[in-house]
């Protein structure tokens, strides 16, 4: 896959049970950000700081914004990003290999 | 005219350039969050009734940066650097403060922070304001002063060199020194009547904090 190495640190919404979905089902989900207007994937780029406990990964999708710390793929914007629903919620989807998962 | 927004700004946020500042050399006011990816620090602001901003610290940023995110919507690259400059000279950040604007290339890795951003008297005279804004009964000592400063102002190995004229100071202390003492010149912060020295320190005045607001910072 094009794009990364990106990262995502053990956090209230990177639950290791998360980490475990996300490498079984290839995809990675992310919800409306707080007072956002829709959905979007958020991950840190390696000039973020690495948990011990994280997931990395990457994908053939281009985020839709990056910095050198984030990337992030935005639902309706950025162009290979799905929606998901679940629970009346809808997310954004994007494909991923999982490079290592240390929240095991 | 910056402006800090008591409620969070509506919008969906888009990094589009990092300082090499920590949030508190924004904002007296900071909220907590968590998102997707993390839990960040952030604080909203408005110039004019036009561009709304954001600015974050999440968890794993590098310490002593912030990030300033516009609206993803924003997609017009001259408007976004016509924003990013607008904050720029808002919040009065000199030039070298900024460590990536969007549009600059990057490479997987660290930033790397110029040697030219060190503090100088225009800057410090902006941060002994707001130490002075935020200490008891809106004064503070010297003491205070060389306390807080750091905690605004990443400092680098050039401002940590000994001062040429005073070698028991670091050159930062002895420009702190200077905006301190220094009363008479055009730009003094006691010349404007941003500030009044006492015997210890400093006092904010009335204006000076009318000043700080107007680049954001309320208290």
């Amino acid at each position: 896959m094009a794009f990364g190495v990106f990262h995502r640190n053990e956090a209230t919404y990177q639950t290791a049970e998360d980490a475990r979905l996300q490498e079984e089902t290839r995809e990675l989900w992310g919800r409306t950000p707080k007072n956002g207007l829709g959905p979007a994937v958020q991950a840190y780029q390696s000039a973020g700081i690495k948990q011990p406990r994280r997931l990395e990964f990457n994908t053939n999708v281009k985020p839709g914004a990056e910095s050198p710390f984030e990337a992030w793929w935005y639902l309706n914007l950025t162009s290979g990003v799905e929606a998901r629903e679940k629970d009346g919620e809808t997310f954004a989807c994007i494909p991923i290999d999982v490079v290592c998962n240390l929240q095991v | 005219m910056i402006r800090l927004r008591r409620l969070a700004s509506d919008l969906t946020p888009s990094p589009s350039a990092i300082f090499w500042r920590p949030i508190e050399y924004f904002a007296d006011h900071i909220e907590s969050g968590e998102d997707s990816l993390d839990a960040f620090q952030s604080a909203s602001f408005e110039i004019g009734n036009q561009l709304i901003f954001d600015l974050r610290h999440y968890r794993a940023h590098p310490n002593f940066t912030v990030t300033f995110y516009l609206d993803a919507a924003i997609e017009d690259e001259a408007l976004i650097q016509d924003a990013i400059w607008s904050a720029v000279e808002g919040f009065g950040l000199p030039r070298q403060a900024i460590a990536w604007r969007r549009g600059d290339d990057f490479t997987a890795g660290n930033l790397t922070r110029t040697s030219e951003d060190r503090l100088r008297e225009k800057e410090a005279r902006i941060l002994v304001l707001k130490v002075a804004a935020q200490s008891k009964n809106r004064s503070a000592t010297m003491e205070e002063i060389r306390r807080e400063i750091p905690k605004l102002f990443p400092l680098t190995e050039r401002d940590r060199v000994a001062s040429p004229s005073r070698r028991n100071e670091q050159l930062w202390q002895q420009i702190v020194r200077n905006v301190v003492s220094h009363q008479n010149s055009a730009k003094s912060l006691f010349k404007l009547g941003f500030a009044v020295k006492h015997e210890s320190g400093v006092k904010i005045t009335t204006k000076g904090i009318s000043y700080l607001k107007s680049i954001g910072f309320s208290m």
